[in-house]
């Protein structure tokens, strides 16, 4: 087991939060007049990990990084930094390096006079020598590969370059926490993957914490220690990446995250000899009596919300023979097919319900064709229907690969 | 619907720096072509060019073999459907929709029926007479479709219409795009920075960069055969791995310096000259030897690994070259692993170093 945690990052990360972290924010609180933006959030980031904020526009996304870094009073709650309560303390006396979603750049300053700004801010005098500051300043053009513009003013820049000195601004700092308000959204593709990569190396290595927001589900992922997932103000969930692609907490959060994100059906179910679902407004379907038991633990027929990821769904001809064991079936037609090079999106109905599903790059079918919709038991969530929360799956019901993994 | 040809159709503004250098392109009828590029590569030049929003400096456009090269927006036909919706925002949703028949003084029973098949084709029955500011963005752009396709244009123009909506509003438009676009039987231009967007709904991709035409291609040959070195790192999410290589005289492959092992090339066949790039994509990397061809081994060790969900990226160091591998998830590695990288060689594109151009590796001598 030992071997086990040391060997998984994703496990080590869930016990890197130090007791004394670099940020913690508690029952934190922010009303706009009658608009709660967040409520009561309970956040902590450990010294040296990475903590992504994930939600949609309107979550309260910068409404957190506004409070954090004291641009914003809370309406309820505190801020604490390095375990020190800073929630009445200005700005300037609470050491938070903030990346602006809308950069904020200084337009009569070079990139360079741009980014050592902050150690030249009055807060800063005398803490590093003329060298240190340039030091800290190359490395951090360096990382973002803007070196070459160091010399030019906001108005050269494209979108993305003023990106990377908004970000390479608060990376040069030396704050207890950074908070990075979508700091590689403006970014191509190519640049994007390049530079969470490197940023999350070299935030991993620091004593600081970083708090990464982004409403790119698949970004909150790839660069985080933990997520937290945050929808209408209130946080909906919190835990290392895999766990919450894998047990997203409630409807909210599965419709949210992967790429695409899971599928949630609403049917309803019966029970009998031969059971049977039915989605939206077509025939009911006969399911196996092990889908009825997954779906429904008590034995109750009526409204269910199944969760399916695109990944875990299988598109077949009507005349394919289905593997019988631990599969059901859906007859579906196909609604869209997107080639997106690595794989071929295809996009099914069943029941005015879409589903989307991810196929191999090869695959193509033509729009309205009758099709199979083929997924395996052990694949699927089950949500309960009134709260929209998840239905914990019963440890004993499948062995997970971490599962099999430690009992071996 | 109309058919479009753009003949050696350039622009420039000041002139002398060439904003679209001669472009040749066919807008085949019924078809969605994407202009994909960065920022500056001249697609957003070429729309408003064929659009009439702009005259050309040189050559002509035909639409159904007429030239309509002088001929200004209006006479054209074309509608657009624009990145901020650029709705009419007190109006209401049939009002929007129906605005561009008025103003061509429609006989209003021909307007119902007309902006009746619209809404119900895109879905917004419910708020037809919604005022269009109270509409989620994605609903606002499907409007915005609607008051484009209304009207029968000869040509549809998408100007980047998914960049101000969220994640998941964006991946359902998109695919409602397509399907409409796909069944309607639409001769448009979709014109994108971003990759995905144009694999998921064009039929064909131009791939443009600094006013250059790149490649022409389906989805699938663009990812699949990329050209030049720019639209192999251009297309594919994550991006593909792009190695300097070189074959030595026993014909083994040495990258950045790193010698892999696995099988000799025959280094006569390859590429003579002094610098060949070696490419392969992040998914196309085994972690075990493939069964049934030979792979180029690179022995490596993950730095770092990315959670995306269904796939895990294993961020690795070859030497001093970081390149990616793409799994499904969980990953079998950690940070810290060693472990040998098969390239297939079915997998491996290869380019010119100082051109740029695939060398058109369909399967590497060995």
């Amino acid at each position: 087991m030992l071997s086990l945690l040391q060997r998984s990052p994703a496990l080590a990360a869930s016990h890197k939060v130090a007791h004394v972290g670099a940020l913690q924010v508690e029952r934190l609180g922010k009303r706009f007049g009658k608009v709660t933006a967040l409520q009561a959030l309970e956040l902590s980031v450990g010294e040296g990990e990475i903590v992504s904020v994930t939600g949609p526009s309107g979550a309260g996304k910068s409404t957190l990084a506004r409070l954090v870094s004291g641009l914003e009073a809370p309406s309820e709650g505190r801020v604490l930094l390095s375990g020190i309560d800073v929630s009445r303390l200005p700005p300037q006396a609470r050491r938070v390096a903030h990346m602006f979603e809308s950069y904020a750049l200084f337009p009569t300053l070079t990139v360079d006079q741009n980014v050592a700004s902050p150690l030249q801010a009055p807060t800063s005098l005398g803490r590093w020598s003329g060298q240190q500051q340039r030091e800290r300043v190359d490395e951090v053009l360096a990382l973002t590969e803007i070196s070459a513009l160091r010399d030019r003013l906001p108005s050269q820049l494209s979108g993305g370059q003023k990106q990377r000195v908004a970000l390479c601004r608060a990376l040069v700092q030396d704050p207890s926490v950074f908070v990075l308000d979508e700091p590689i959204g403006h970014l191509d593709a190519k640049l994007r993957h390049l530079l969470r990569g490197e940023i999350r190396r070299r935030q991993t290595q620091l004593r600081q914490g970083t708090l990464w927001l982004t409403p790119d589900g698949i970004e909150a992922m790839a660069v985080a220690d933990r997520m937290a997932v945050l929808i209408d103000g209130q946080l909906q969930q919190i835990g290392i990446p895999s766990e919450v692609f894998r047990q997203p907490a409630n409807v909210r959060v599965a419709r949210l995250i992967g790429d695409p994100a899971m599928n949630v059906v609403q049917a309803v179910l019966s029970g009998g000899s031969v059971p049977q679902l039915q989605v939206g407004d077509a025939p009911p379907a006969p399911v196996s009596s092990a889908l009825f038991n997954r779906l429904s633990p008590g034995a109750r027929e009526g409204r269910v919300l199944v969760g399916l990821r695109p990944a875990d769904l299988q598109v077949t001809a009507v005349d394919c023979p289905t593997d019988g064991a631990g599969a059901d079936q859906l007859p579906a037609r196909v609604y869209a097919v997107e080639p997106l090079g690595k794989q071929t999106l295809v996009t099914v109905e069943v029941g005015g319900q879409r589903l989307r599903t991810k196929a191999p790059p090869d695959v193509s079918w033509r729009i309205g064709a009758p099709v199979k919709l083929v997924f395996q038991l052990a694949q699927l969530l089950s949500f309960d229907p009134a709260s929209g929360n998840l239905h914990r799956t019963p440890p004993s019901f499948f062995p997970s690969t971490s599962q099999a993994k430690a009992s071996t | 619907m109309a058919h479009v040809q753009l003949n050696q159709v350039s622009k420039s503004y000041d002139g002398q720096v060439l904003a679209v250098q001669p472009l040749d392109l066919v807008f085949a009828q019924g078809e969605m072509l994407a202009l994909l590029g960065p920022s500056g590569c001249g697609k957003s030049s070429t729309l408003k060019m064929v659009a009439g929003i702009e005259p050309v400096s040189t050559g002509s456009i035909l639409f159904d073999g007429v030239d309509v090269t002088n001929r200004d927006s209006a006479a054209r036909n074309i509608a657009m459907v624009f990145e901020d919706y650029a709705l009419y925002p007190h109006m209401s949703v049939f009002e929007n929709i129906a605005f561009p028949l008025r103003v061509r003084r429609v006989a209003s029973a021909d307007i119902v029926r007309k902006v009746q098949e619209m809404v119900e084709m895109l879905g917004l029955e419910a708020f037809q007479q919604a005022p269009v500011r109270t509409l989620s963005g994605g609903a606002q752009q499907r409007v915005s479709i609607g008051r484009a396709l209304v009207r029968d244009p000869a040509l549809v123009m998408f100007d980047e219409p998914l960049s101000h909506l969220d994640a998941d509003q964006k991946v359902l438009l998109r695919t409602e795009i397509r399907r409409l676009q796909a069944t309607a039987g639409l001769t448009s231009v979709l014109v994108t920075h971003d990759q995905t967007e144009a694999m998921a709904m064009a039929d064909r991709i131009a791939v443009m960069d600094h006013g250059a035409l790149q490649q022409v291609g389906s989805p699938r040959e663009l990812y699949e055969q990329p050209a030049n070195i720019f639209v192999a790192g251009f297309i594919g999410d994550s991006p593909m791995n792009l190695f300097d290589a070189h074959v030595d005289g026993q014909g083994l492959v040495h990258l950045d310096k790193v010698p892999m092992a696995g099988v000799a090339l025959a280094r006569a066949q390859l590429f003579d000259s002094a610098g060949l790039v070696l490419g392969i994509r992040p998914e196309d990397i085994r972690l075990q030897p493939p069964a049934n061809e030979p792979a180029l081994v690179l022995r490596a060790c993950v730095i770092d690994r990315e959670c995306c969900g269904d796939r895990d990226v294993l961020l690795a160091l070859a030497g001093e070259r970081r390149f990616n591998v793409e799994v499904p998830s969980p990953a079998p590695l950690n940070a810290g692993d060693g472990f040998d990288a098969y390239f297939p060689l079915s997998r491996l594109h290869g380019f010119d170093a100082l051109t740029g151009l695939s060398l058109n590796l369909e399967r590497l001598p060995c």
